[in-house]
């Protein structure tokens, strides 16, 4: 009787620790994926941000679509007013 | 065979037993006694290891949340020169790949007195993997996390930059170095015996360094520094220096020195370049000072606008004879008529109505001498000397900003005072940090709404009829003043060829938003503060009434 339970909880433990093994090797694993996948972040927001800078984008709207800076000038305002009732 | 021959067999066994036994348990002693610690200590290094996990440094952004300074992935190269087989070819491979000299590669490999050598700190993750797939060996790779500037020249001298283990060295990226680095984390990792993890044990997480949010508008920043950059061409100066301030906050929208630099490239930059002159350098202002000398002749009810003064075209004071800029006949000029002129002779009178003791006073009010307290590292305070060491002269060259020195900020920030009814709020960098709330500017009151607003017509005035006509912006009322100063020369004199021309506005004047500083260090061909700096106070004026909130409506009559 014993020697049954002693083996079934020799087992259990057993069990156990490869259980935990397996999720540490997970755990490594993920913590690789992280860091790939943390690189790779870094890496969009690094051309995100040259994407955005705005020599760039005036550089491109200026030589591509012939765009110009407005005259403050030549800018005309309209006034609103509330509607009649 | 005889018993006794057995027995004695038998004895020589056992005493062959014994012996061994001893010997193995001497053995065992000596193993686990005396080197239990230093085999533990090495068993421990096979199947264990210490792993140091970074911290992602903080981003910074700009108020509109575009990344001005990031963290990216890089490789470090590293190698082992007592491994490599063939120094020669490896030299020529890696060189080719990361683009390195070959010779100062081969000279690394090839040194077997070393165990360790870096190839590449932090190179491109791209190319160090090219590499790593060639398989050479004696060479290492690890990943180490890259500080970049993904707007390279923009706001060069402002951000700073963070040195190769990614601690801040100059700029924001120095003041806010605690902030940004976050806290390191370290692991303990068990290891089989293919080197493959399998526990983890945690000591301590890493925490991100939090990310910074700053006032500075890029779009604004970018113009700021092209117009600089064509006025010092322009005017083949030695530098140029711009501020935009939003006077009612303090937010500093732009803040620009020409030549800028591209803060990747730090290493490369002399040191003159990476100053951030607005806020370490200190200039005499010139005329652009006379502002606190009017300020507190109005303040002190001595005069009003249009209190009138009949002035010569010099005046002596002690042993010095100052003059107008331009040569006259003696003129009978108003208050206002005196800063749109920017007569010296006028400012000198005013200053002398006022009396030494409250003018020094009305100087400190205004800040000057006094850091402003803004969020960037090595503030100047200018150089101010105390009342009680003035010369008998200094009433005769204070009060038109000489024999005082001053920094654009300080100078910024006193105009923005007055753009803002007459409070003071001090110039910030920074608008909050992480989840923080924004930090409250601290205020203070320097002249009253109506000395404010007297001066504000006056200054508008300098720009409609006076020296400032060229900071004229189409459809909007411009407020402002120039200044041309001397430099001091080594003879404790000043120069008569070197000059610093400086222009200060407000715009739009009836409902100010910005303010804005532009000073041209030692133009050519002409050296005045409404030829030279007024213009890029007009282009970099323009631009931010355009793009502010979608354009500022105008208010020109």
């Amino acid at each position: 009787m014993w020697i049954a339970v002693t083996a079934v909880l020799l087992t259990g433990v057993v069990a156990l620790n490869v259980a935990v093994l397996r999720l540490n090797v997970q755990l490594d694993k993920l913590n690789s994926e992280r860091t790939r996948l943390r690189a790779e972040k870094q890496a969009l927001a690094s051309d995100l941000g040259m994407a955005a800078a705005s020599p760039r984008i005036e550089l491109l709207a200026r030589k591509q679509l012939g765009l110009v800076q407005v005259n403050p000038s030549e800018t005309t305002y309209v006034r609103l007013r509330p509607r009649a009732r | 065979m005889s018993t006794r021959v057995a027995n004695r067999r038998i004895r020589l066994l056992l005493a062959i037993f014994v012996l061994a036994f001893g010997v193995a348990f001497l053995r065992a002693a000596w193993l686990q006694g005396v080197r239990a610690a230093s085999f533990g200590r090495l068993a421990s290094n096979q199947h264990s290891e210490e792993v140091t996990i970074p911290a992602a440094r903080g981003t910074l952004y700009d108020r509109g949340g575009v990344q001005l300074a990031i963290g990216e992935q890089a490789t470090t190269v590293y190698a082992d020169p007592r491994t490599v087989t063939d120094p020669r070819s490896e030299a020529a491979t890696v060189a080719k790949i990361m683009w390195l000299d070959e010779n100062e590669v081969y000279t690394l490999l090839a040194d077997r007195t070393r165990g360790f050598a870096y190839i590449a700190r932090k190179a491109d993750s791209a190319r160090a993997a090219k590499l790593a797939r060639k398989g050479l060996p004696g060479l290492g790779f690890y990943h180490e996390e890259r500080r970049f500037y993904p707007q390279f020249n923009l706001a060069a001298q402002v951000l700073g930059y963070a040195g190769v283990d990614n601690k801040g060295l100059a700029g924001l990226e120095l003041s806010l170095d605690k902030q940004l680095a976050g806290r390191s984390g370290r692991e303990r990792i068990v290891k089989d015996a293919s080197g493959q993890a399998i526990d983890t044990i945690t000591s301590r997480t890493e925490r991100d360094g939090e990310d910074v949010y700053l006032t500075l508008d890029h779009t604004i920043q970018s113009n700021v520094q092209a117009v600089l950059r064509d006025t010092v061409r322009e005017w083949h100066a030695k530098s140029a220096t711009a501020i935009v301030l939003d006077p009612a906050t303090g937010a500093v929208r732009a803040l620009a020195v020409a030549p800028g630099f591209d803060a990747n490239d730090y290493p490369k930059v002399w040191r003159v370049f990476q100053r951030n002159r607005a806020v370490t350098d200190t200039y005499e202002p010139g005329s652009t000072f006379k502002l606190v000398t009017v300020a507190g002749a109005l303040s002190e009810r001595l005069v009003s606008p249009t209190t009138r003064f009949t002035l010569p075209y010099s005046i002596q004071v002690a042993d010095r004879v100052i003059h107008d800029a331009e040569p006259r006949g003696t003129e009978t000029m108003s208050v206002a008529q005196i800063l749109s002129h920017s007569s010296n002779v006028g400012a000198i009178t005013l200053a002398q109505k006022l009396g030494q003791q409250r003018l020094a006073r009305w100087i400190s009010r205004f800040g000057f001498g006094k850091l402003t307290g803004i969020d960037f590292p090595g503030e100047s305070q200018g150089i101010v000397a105390p009342e009680a060491r003035w010369s008998g002269s200094s009433i005769g060259n204070i009060p038109i900003g000489q024999g005082i020195a001053v920094t654009p900020i300080q100078m910024a920030s006193a105009y923005a005072a007055i753009a803002n009814r007459g409070l003071w709020v001090q110039p910030h960098l920074v608008d909050h940090i992480g989840d923080g709330a924004p930090k409250v500017p601290g205020r203070r009151r320097i002249v009253t709404q109506r000395v404010a607003s007297q001066i504000m017509a006056m200054l508008k005035n300098v720009v409609a009829e006076g020296t400032g006509a060229l900071a004229e912006v189409p459809g909007y009322q411009v407020a402002g003043k120039t200044g041309t100063a001397a430099k001091p020369d080594e003879r404790g004199g000043y120069s008569d060829s070197r000059y610093v021309a400086s222009f200060v506005g407000v715009v739009p004047a009836s409902r100010p938003r910005l303010v804005i500083l532009v000073s041209v260090d030692e133009p050519q061909g002409a050296i005045w503060g409404g030829v030279v700096a007024a213009p890029a106070f007009s282009q970099i004026a323009k631009f931010g009434l355009q793009y502010l909130d979608g354009g500022i409506q105008p208010d020109a009559p």
